[in-house]
Order: structure tokens, then sequence, then C-alpha cells
């Protein structure tokens, strides 16, 4: 599993609740941003704070989180940090959570607003890996080709796998298209042992000779 | 031994050959959570509830247990030690399939089909749905057939027909097995495939039924399918459906007679709901889930006894291949009419023959095959109004019911008759054993209510005494050690002779070697009254009478073992 990967697991969640008051929250930012036409930027803030800024500082996220410290306490950290550094709506947001006691939620709110966004403007995550880098011209050859199929801009997201050998391997959502010449070893691989487990144990006679043994 | 390489090479060849590849397109999800047999999968979208899916690295297979919102619940068909999160999963599209027919006959498999007895690979193309839908009305008929189970009280007071669910259920260690391995053997002249399925259990205890089951030479028509208390608990959940399955194969495409042990299901049950509770479906009675009923249901509701199917075809067609599209006479759409079971039959005779002149009625080959169950319920301290042993006896067609304290007395099988019942078994037996259980059943409750009296050491008159000696003497007759199962004639002419008082002079002791002479004696010296019995399969007055006075002609002759018991 890679970077990338473990992070998409780490920002799924099973836990439905949590989803479904992640979804709300995530709609409301993106529905006030789209009035100020902000979408595109109010997400890229909230990538910040999760990707960058928890990352950089991991306390930070645990003191957002913390139930033990108070609301008033939360905002004024939350005013210092922010007012003049991002833009008034994320602040607000971000307030707006704290008062309702929902800064635990920015990772699952962070993906469900992605997807909203990708929704609304038609767009669609693809995974592509090849295992050598795609020249310029083949990648724009396979989102024209994703374009006609999907009916969807595809925004491409591209991967060095060498262990792919050649080839290439495309995911949409929870549909993987395989055609790298691994997948294909291994399919003929399969094939082969199936094949020939079938003729022997079928007519043992035909693989055994007389002479031997 | 040496291999031909170059007929390996041309097989290879011709494999590469033909060769094409295609672009895979699938369906994935990665492993959230893994442990206990289970694990929660992200993605899979699209899985549909109970299609199997295969974990990419390991080649696990697994079936979509629950689908939630966010997430997809799966049961692990094998090793789940060696998942990890974030494992690939991808849907197959396709249900759970075991391998079925002859190539399946004689091995010990687990529930996948996949051998454990090292008698090397299964090779079949052919194979079956684990889960199917049980036949409907009008794919049935009556049981009208019966299936000997070879042991004495059964056959004459609980019998069995060909397509019932007879419940066996009983406490630990009072024989419960012991009537389904001997009901495997019997099954030897009666051409019936049987199934085994163990669940559960000691590895050491499925061992030592294999090896009866070879030693008495049943393995040659029987299955075993096995999931022991090693196996994860999604095995042991699949056993029951996958045995099933393989006996339902012979059922529907065969035409043949199959028998199905399930030992038993308070096990398959638990692990049923070892699986539910992890899944976190809600708990109901005792924790089990609020479908464990619909589980046992739908599994017995598979076994069956089919409608035969009839066409008309000319009188000059070979009975032995009729297709069900022979019918000489059609529907406007051109399908050739098939008579499904007795009702339409009778009309087919009555009304639609007549107008086909040199014709005949045909059965189609493979049609009315059966599937009789019998499930096995292990109860705790003689507790039949525990949950799962009520559900089953609800779903059963009758049970029989073994007492530890019988076991324990001598009385082996020990088989309460007072309380064992067969609901629809009756109508299948043979006229002959019939007419003799009747009484048998009535001795013995009278016998019953008397020795509670004697036990008072109470002054009996003779009439009474006379009574109780004749019960003793019947329950006597009824002990029949394991692995000795009996043909249906000779049960009809010790029992006779039991039930007629020609015992009564018998000393109790001697009442097992008396049978064993007698037997001998009828097999060697009136073996003409034997098989004229055997032919009529009732007891006419004439035939009565010969055998009665085959019996007197006998008692002469019996030799009492000199030192108490002779087995």
């Amino acid at each position: 599993m890679n970077q990338n990967e473990a992070q998409d697991l780490h920002t799924s969640t099973a836990d439905v609740g949590e989803q479904r008051v992640a979804r709300v929250y995530a709609e409301a930012l993106l529905n006030a941003a789209e009035k100020r036409d902000q979408a595109d930027a109010v997400i890229e803030e909230l990538d910040a704070l999760v990707g960058e800024v928890f990352g950089a500082d991991p306390q930070l996220e645990a003191f957002f989180s913390s139930g033990a410290i108070g609301r008033d306490q939360k905002a004024q950290v939350i005013r210092s940090a922010f007012d003049n550094r991002a833009s008034e709506l994320f602040v607000n947001f971000l307030l707006v959570l704290n008062e309702h006691e929902r800064l635990n939620l920015l990772r699952p709110m962070l993906a469900t607003a992605r997807e909203l966004r990708d929704q609304r403007a038609r767009r669609i995550h693809v995974e592509v890996r090849t295992a050598v880098p795609m020249p310029d011209d083949q990648r724009e050859r396979l989102r024209e080709q994703l374009r006609d199929s999907l009916r969807l801009e595809p925004l491409l997201d591209t991967r060095i796998d060498p262990d792919l050998l050649g080839g290439l391997l495309v995911r949409v959502g929870d549909w993987l298209y395989d055609a790298s010449v691994r997948a294909r070893l291994q399919s003929i691989r399969d094939q082969l042992i199936a094949r020939s487990s079938y003729e022997i144990q079928s007519r043992r006679d035909r693989f055994s000779s007389p002479d031997g043994d | 031994m040496r291999f031909k390489a170059d007929e390996i090479v041309s097989v290879l060849q011709t494999e590469i050959d033909q060769y094409r590849s295609k672009l895979e397109a699938r369906e994935v999800g990665r492993v959230l959570e893994v442990g206990d047999g289970i694990a929660r999968i992200y993605g899979l979208s699209g899985v549909m509830a109970g299609e199997m899916v295969e974990f990419t690295r390991t080649g696990a297979r697994g079936l979509a247990f629950n689908l939630e919102e966010n997430s997809v619940g799966l049961i692990i068909l094998g090793d789940y030690l060696e998942i990890s999160e974030g494992d690939e999963v991808r849907a197959t599209g396709q249900l759970l399939r075991v391998p079925v027919g002859d190539a399946v006959i004689g091995r010990v498999v687990n529930p996948l089909g996949q051998p454990l007895d090292g008698k090397g690979d299964i090779v079949t193309t052919l194979s079956r749905p684990v889960e199917s839908v049980a036949p409907g009305v009008a794919g049935r008929q009556p049981v009208n057939q019966p299936l000997q189970t070879g042991l004495k009280a059964i056959d004459s007071m609980t019998p069995i027909g060909r397509g019932q669910r007879e419940l066996i259920i009983g406490d630990r260690k009072t024989g419960k097995t012991a009537i389904a391995v001997d009901t495997i053997i019997n099954q030897r002249e009666e051409n019936v495939i049987c199934i085994y399925v163990a669940i559960g259990q000691k590895e050491a205890t499925v061992a030592r039924v294999v090896e009866s089951l070879r030693h008495h030479g049943a393995m040659d028509y029987t299955i075993v399918v096995t999931a022991s208390s090693a196996d994860p608990a999604p095995l042991q959940y699949i056993a029951p459906y996958a045995g099933c399955t393989m006996a339902e194969y012979y059922m529907y495409e065969q035409g043949r007679d199959t028998l199905c042990v399930y030992d038993d299901l308070t096990k398959q049950a638990a692990a049923y709901r070892q699986l539910a509770l992890l899944m976190r479906r809600p708990p109901g009675r005792e924790a089990y889930p609020g479908d464990i009923f619909y589980a046992h249901s739908r599994l017995l509701e598979r076994s069956a006894k089919l409608a035969e199917r009839w066409v008309i075809v000319p009188r000059s067609a070979d009975d032995s291949k009729v297709g069900h599209d022979w019918g000489v006479n059609r529907r406007p759409d051109g399908k050739g009419i098939v008579y499904v079971g007795p009702l339409e039959k009778e009309h087919a005779e009555k009304h639609d023959l007549p107008k086909h002149p040199d014709c005949k009625l045909a059965k189609v080959v493979g049609s009315g095959g059966s599937l009789t169950a019998l499930p096995i319920i292990e109860t705790l301290e003689g507790e039949v109004s525990a949950y799962i042993p009520t559900n089953v006896i609800s779903i059963t067609d009758g049970q029989i019911y073994l007492q530890p304290d019988l076991f324990f007395a001598g009385v082996r099988p020990a088989v309460d008759v007072g309380i064992s019942v067969s609901r629809v078994g009756g109508k299948a037996q043979i006229p002959a054993m019939k007419q003799i259980a009747g009484s048998l059943r009535l001795d013995l409750a009278a016998f019953r209510e008397l020795e509670a009296f004697a036990q008072l050491g109470t002054e009996l008159d003779k009439a009474t005494q006379s009574q109780l000696d004749r019960g003793y003497r019947i329950v006597e007759l009824l002990k029949q050690p394991q692995f000795h199962p009996m043909n249906v004639i000779d049960q009809v002419m010790v029992i006779y002779a039991g039930t007629k008082g020609f015992l009564d002079k018998v000393k109790m002791p001697h009442v097992q070697a008396w049978e064993e002479q007698f037997l001998r004696f009828m097999r060697e010296q009136r073996s003409d009254v034997r098989t004229a019995l055997a032919k009529e399969r009732k007891l006419s007055p004439a035939l009565e009478k010969q055998l009665a006075a085959a019996i007197t002609a006998f008692q002469p002759q019996f030799v009492p073992p000199s030192n108490g018991r002779v087995s």
C-alpha cells in the first residue's frame, strides 16, 4: 500500500453516524462558498489545514478534537491563528464547527466536501498507474477516452508503480480496469495451471510413460 | 514415474496459442478491518448480498454478508490470518458454488468442496450454487417410499420416508451419530446416495466415522463434508448448505434418492450466532440472530420427494431415455406436454392417453428423486424446550428422541418410543411392517404403564404379569448393536414373533440369541417363507399362517446359550 492509499483509507471512515454529520457541514460549507465563488479556494484551505497544519503539528488536531478544552478557549485560538491568514468564510466555518463541537470531524468533512465539489462540477477522480512515467500525448489520449466513456471530466491522478511491469491500470471509483503486464502474466499463469492439472487428472495415463519408474 | 514431457508441452502450447488477453475489469474494495473470520470492506459499492468475493493477494474467498451504508461485511471462507488491513478485495459476480457429481463420491471434503482426504484433486466441471431455492408445492409429491434405517426400533415405530426430515435429538453420548451412521451403512442395497455433514466436531470423531463407513463399504456411495471445530465459523455455517447441494445434484439431475445427515445443527447455530454477533446484527433470544429459524428452515425445506413427471410417448419408445420434450401431444406454443405429479398423471391416464392410440405414459428420466434429511440436535440435560431444539422440532416431520437413562440401562439404540414420532413416515412403511407395528406400539405403551406399578412390588395377577413379561421381551428384542442394520423383512419376522407371544417362553437374557438363531433358521430352512414375504411385502392370512408355523417349528431347535448372553 503506498502513501496515497494509506491516506485514502485514513480519511474514509466506516462510522455511518460521523459520515452523515460530516456531510451536512460539508454541504453547508460548499453552498456558502459557491455563493461567493470560492468553492475551490475553501476546499484548498481545508486541505491545507488537515494536510499541512495537522501534519506538521499533530497536537493542534488533538487540541481541536479534545472535549476537555472549552469552546471559548478554542474560539480564541482559532481567531488568533486564522484571522487575516485565512479567508473570512473559512474562519467562520471553523467558529461554527467550534460552536457545535464538531471540530473533530474535519477529516471526513474534507473528504465529503471534495467528493461533493467533484460531483457538482461533473468531475471524477481517476487513478492511473503505470510502470514508467506516461508521455504527455498518451496522457491526453487517455483523458480524451475517459471523458468520452465516463461523460465526466476526469481528474487524472497518475502514479508510478514498477510492479506492474508494463501497461496501465485505471481505477474509477470502485472499478478497476487492469491492462497491466502483471495481470496478464498472472491470468496466463492461472490458466496454464488449471488447464494442465485438469488434463493430468482427467487422463493420468497420457502423461506417464510406461518405461519410467 | 516419468512424465511424457512432450505431452505436457503440447497442452501448454495449445493453451498459450489460444490465450487471448482481455482487459480485466473488476469491482474492488479495501479491507478496513479483519478478524475472527470476518472482514469489513470499504468500497465494493455494487456487490450483492451473498455474492462471492476474492482477496486478490491471498486468493482466499469470502461472502458478502452485511451491506451497510459505508462498508461491506464479509465472512471469510478460509484462512483469515493471512489477510491484512488495506488488502484489495474484488467482486466476482458469482454465488458460492461447490463441485458435485460422481467425482465427489467417496471423498472427504471441506464445505468448499476441496479434498481433505489426500486422494488428489477433485476433477469435475459440474458444480451447483450452495444456496438454492427449495422446490415448490407443484414440484413435490407426498412421501410414499420408505427409507430403511435398518434399526428395528425406528423402522417399526418411527418409520422414515424418502424425502422426509426426521430429527435425531438427544443429550451428548446417547448414540445420535450411531443411528445416522447405521442408516448410511444400511443404504448399501438401497441405491441411496448418502452425504454425512460433520459440523464443529472433533477431527478424531470425524475420522472414526469415516473409518467405520469405509470398513462397512459405505464410502462407495457416501460423501463426507466436514467443518471441524478448528475450522473458522464461516465454514461451519455453510457446511450443511454445501452438503445439501451435493445431494441436490443427484435428486434434481439424476432422479436418485439421497440421504443427508447434518451432524449437528446445534453447532451450526452456534457458528452462525458467532458470525452474526461479530457482524453486529442485533442478538435475539439466547443471543441468536433473528433469522436463525430461517437458517434452519431454508436448509431443511430443501429436502423433498420430487414429483414424477410423465409424458405420452409412442409405445415403441425406450423407457430408459424418455426426455421431458418427448410428449406426442403439444401445447399451442409447440412444447410437449409434461404431466407433473400424481394428480396430473391420473388426468393423463383417464383423458389424454385414450386420444393417442398406440401410445403409453412414460416417466421422464431423472424425475422423482428425493432428499431425506436427518438433522441432529444435541440437547443439554434433556432440555428440548431450549430455543434451537424447539425450532428444529417444529421444522421437521418428526423426531427420534434418545434418552440417556435408556442408553445407560443398555437399551441401545436408546430411542424413547413414547415421545418419538414420525408424522409422515407411516404412509411409506411396507404393509407387512404397518400390520405388526400397530400392536407393537400398543404393547409397549401398556407395558410402560404397568412397569411403574411393578416397581412398587405389588402382587400382580397372571394377565398383568404376562403382559409385563411380553413387554420386557419386546424391549429386549428392539435392542440392536451398532453397525448391525437389519433387513426390513427380517425385522418383520422377529417383531411378529415378539408381538404374537412366541418369545414369552424364552428367558429374557436369551432373546437376542433366539433372534439370531431364528433368522438363520429362516434363511437356511424356511427361505420359502422369507422370499414370499419379501415379494408380497405384506402379511396375507396364508403367509401369516406359514410364518407362525415356521416359528413353531423353530422353537424346539432353539439352543439357549450356555453362559448368559451370546451376541
